[in-house]
This record gives C-alpha cells, structure tokens and sequence, in this order.
C-alpha cells in the first residue's frame, strides 16, 4: 500500500513549485496544503523545526525539508520517469549546475528589493547578465532542456527564471533575455513554459507580480 | 584501464579535506595537486572555469567541482565498499540535509568574524556559532557518528572545521568541550580514523597560521 504523500508549500515560492513538478512528472498522488507565511502552522513548525520554512514533503509520516534534497528523495523512491541521468559524472554535473543557479539566484533578489525609485544597480544587472551567458554557454548549449531532450532537476531547479526575469522587466525595467542576445535560454523559456505539468502548475504571474510588489513594500 | 584521479586543492582547504578524507576511506589512489590561489594555473581555470575554486576532482580527465558534490560522486563510484550515504531514501535525505544546513551556515565564515571582530559584532558571532554547533550536537544526538553505527557523509561534512576549534578557544577564551562535549567527543572519535588523523592538521599549526593569516597576535 502507498504511503501517503503531503507536501506543505506556498503559491508564491518558486522552491514550493520544484517540488510539484516533480511530483507530477512522476504521477505521483499528493495532498497539498498552502501555507500562510505570515502565520506559519503548528505543522509546519513541528515538521520543519530547524528552518521553519516550506516546502516540506511528507511522506508516511517523515517530513523531508529543502527543496534540493526533497527533489533528490523523489528521484530516489519514485525512479520511473527519471528526472537525473545515470551516468554518475552527468549527475555531479547536473548537481553543479544547480547549484550555482541557487548560489547566484540570490543577485536577482538584490535587484528586485531596491526601492522603486532607486536606479537598478548596474554591478547586480551586469552579475545577472554574465551569469545567464553561463547558463546558455555551459548549462544549457545546444540541448533544448537542460535535461537533454527531457526536462531534468536542472530545469526544474530553473524554472523559477521564466517568471523572475519577466518580473524583473516589468518591475525594474531591466530586461535581460532577449532572443538576440541569449537565444538559446530565451528558447528554453519558451519551451520549458510550454510543457504542460509546467503550464498546468505555474503561479498566475499577473497575480504573482501584484504580489512581489506588496512585499517589497 | 586504470583509473586517473588527480586532486586541485589546496593544503589548508577545509573543503578539500573533505575530499582528501573521502578518497582515503574509500583507498583510492590519486594525484594530489597543490594550488596558488594567488596565483591560478591553468589547469585549475580550465578544469573549474566558472568557479576557479578548488577542491578539483579530475577523474580521467573530466572534472567535478564542489566538495559535497564530489564526496557524492565518489561515493556512487565507488560503491562497492564504505558507503558514506545510507541506502535508505529517507536516511539519505536527513544527512543531505544536515550536510547542506551546516553549509548554509557557513562556519568559516562565522568562524572568521569571531576571531577578527570586537565587541557586539564578536558576541554576535561567536552566539551563532555555538547555536550551530549546538544544533548538529542535537542532531547527533547519542549516536557515535552523525552517520549511526559509521563515519559517512555528514561526519565528513562536518570534521574538517574540527581543525579550527583550538584556534577559536584559544582566541576567545572559551571551551568547545564545555559548551558541547557530545561535538568533542565525536570529533575525537573521528580522530581515530586513519583517514581523518592523516588529513586534519595539527591544531596548533593552524593556530600559528591563523595568526598570520589574520595579523593577529
């Protein structure tokens, strides 16, 4: 009998949505349960003492807390649809990549709780730009997913880009990825966007924008 | 054929030690390759272009960078003897995560203001510190090794930084023992290990080096 699969996470969170993705990929059955940030539950508390965050997946019981080891604990006990490669040089490959999208993602966020009348910081805008040269030079090529010629944890530990980088045009007027300059990434936006667990379980980005802005606020 | 291994590292890296310790308790042999940070070869650009950090694994002639990522990476290799990760999904899943929050904390760092600060900024570090320590003591609970019955993945995360505590109690004129002798006691058992013995350093070289390394007295 399957043990029962729960997972704890908030509209807003691009982590809470690595973990959905998975899950479906996968067709895994899950109940979910939105948490309210401002007013975190007794579960969430007891189920995540050391971070308090979401997402938590619990599965029979155990809670599994971070995004990155909740992505490794599905690839592990649900291995069909398999979301890492075999290979063992291609996985620390892929655990690199992701990686560095989570260590530099945090420069994004620099950009984005500037005050509104401040002028976008250059050096941050120049960080964001060179690392998504990276991205398509080194991570992505000429693969259409991160993945290959299926999506992966990489892509899926990315998606968090497509609506960040919309947000970071219509918010601070700053637009990095154009198709003439970063083809490849702006393809696999529009790819990765298209897939339909992907569009089937994306926050409303209208919704999500109005959002980001109360919380700069 | 046989397998090529050859480390970049540095002799002081506690990050590096990670791998030193990983591939002695596996016997695998390998090239060790010192590294001028000051100075970076070619080598250590071409094989780590996006980071240019060590440690370095080169297995035949490919690269895989990031501590815990190669400590994985030898692990899956290497699996035929001293698994450092559980084969349990959900055990797997705790010990990356407590690998991964003791990296999120950043003990060098934390480590680095407590002995160069003053004053509130010094109180403050030398708080966190200890809540971190406190915390894995926590986790580890009366088990001999983070790992149960055996050394595996989170010892190795964790007993490299062992090597520092002499320099922060003597600086700071505290004793680890005292506030978290479940921590001593396991380090010194870890310790026992010829794997660990060989690739910590003595305590008090280090000291001495801290010294200058900061231009302390």
């Amino acid at each position: 009998m399957e043990e029962k699969v729960k997972l704890l996470g908030c509209w807003t969170s691009g982590y809470s949505y690595r973990v959905i993705w998975a899950l479906k990929l996968k067709g895994v059955e899950y109940d979910y349960i939105e948490e309210d940030l401002r007013n975190k539950s007794d579960m969430l508390l007891q189920f995540n003492p050391v971070h308090k965050k979401i997402p938590v997946l619990v599965h029979g019981g155990k809670p599994i807390a971070e995004s990155l080891v909740i992505l490794e604990y599905i690839e592990e006990t649900w291995p069909e649809s398999p979301l890492l490669p075999k290979d063992s040089y291609e996985r620390a490959l892929a655990r690199f990549w992701i990686k560095f999208g989570d260590d530099k993602g945090r420069t994004l966020s620099v950009l984005f709780f500037q005050a509104p009348e401040e002028k976008p910081d250059e050096n941050a805008i120049k960080e964001v730009v060179e690392f998504l040269k990276i991205l398509e030079e080194k991570a992505l090529g000429d693969k259409k997913y991160f993945g290959g010629n299926n999506i992966g944890l990489v892509d899926i530990a990315y998606g968090w880009l497509c609506h960040w980088l919309r947000a970071l045009e219509d918010m601070r007027g700053v637009k990095v990825l154009e198709p003439s300059t970063l083809p490849r990434l702006h393809a696999w936006v529009e790819n990765f966007e298209q897939i339909p667990v992907i569009q089937e379980n994306l926050p409303d980005y209208t919704k999500w924008l109005a959002h980001l802005k109360s919380r700069r606020n | 054929m046989a397998d090529e291994l050859v480390l970049l590292d540095t002799c002081v890296s506690m990050f590096g030690m990670r791998v030193r310790i990983a591939l002695a308790e596996k016997g695998i042999k390998y090239e060790y390759k010192e590294q001028d940070l000051t100075n970076k070869s070619e080598l250590l650009l071409k094989m780590n272009s996006i980071n240019k950090k060590i440690p370095v694994l080169i297995h035949n002639g490919k690269p895989i960078c990031e501590s815990l990522i190669i400590v994985q990476y030898i692990d899956e290799v290497w699996n035929d003897r001293s698994p450092f990760l559980p084969s349990d999904p959900y055990q797997r899943a705790q010990a990356r995560f407590w690998a991964d929050f003791f990296d999120q904390k950043a003990v060098y760092a934390v480590g680095k203001k407590l002995v160069t600060t003053k004053g509130e900024e010094q109180e403050a570090a030398k708080k966190e510190f200890l809540e971190i320590y406190k915390t894995m003591e926590r986790e580890l609970g009366e088990k001999p090794y983070f790992g149960g019955e055996k050394f595996g993945y989170v010892d190795i995360a964790l007993i490299t930084f062992y090597s520092w505590f002499y320099v922060y109690e003597t600086l700071e004129k505290f004793s680890m023992e005292a506030e978290c002798p479940k921590i001593v006691a396991w380090a010194k058992r870890c310790m026992q290990k010829e794997s660990v013995a060989k690739t910590l350093p003595d305590q008090k070289k280090v000291y001495k080096r801290v010294l200058e390394l900061y231009g302390l007295k």
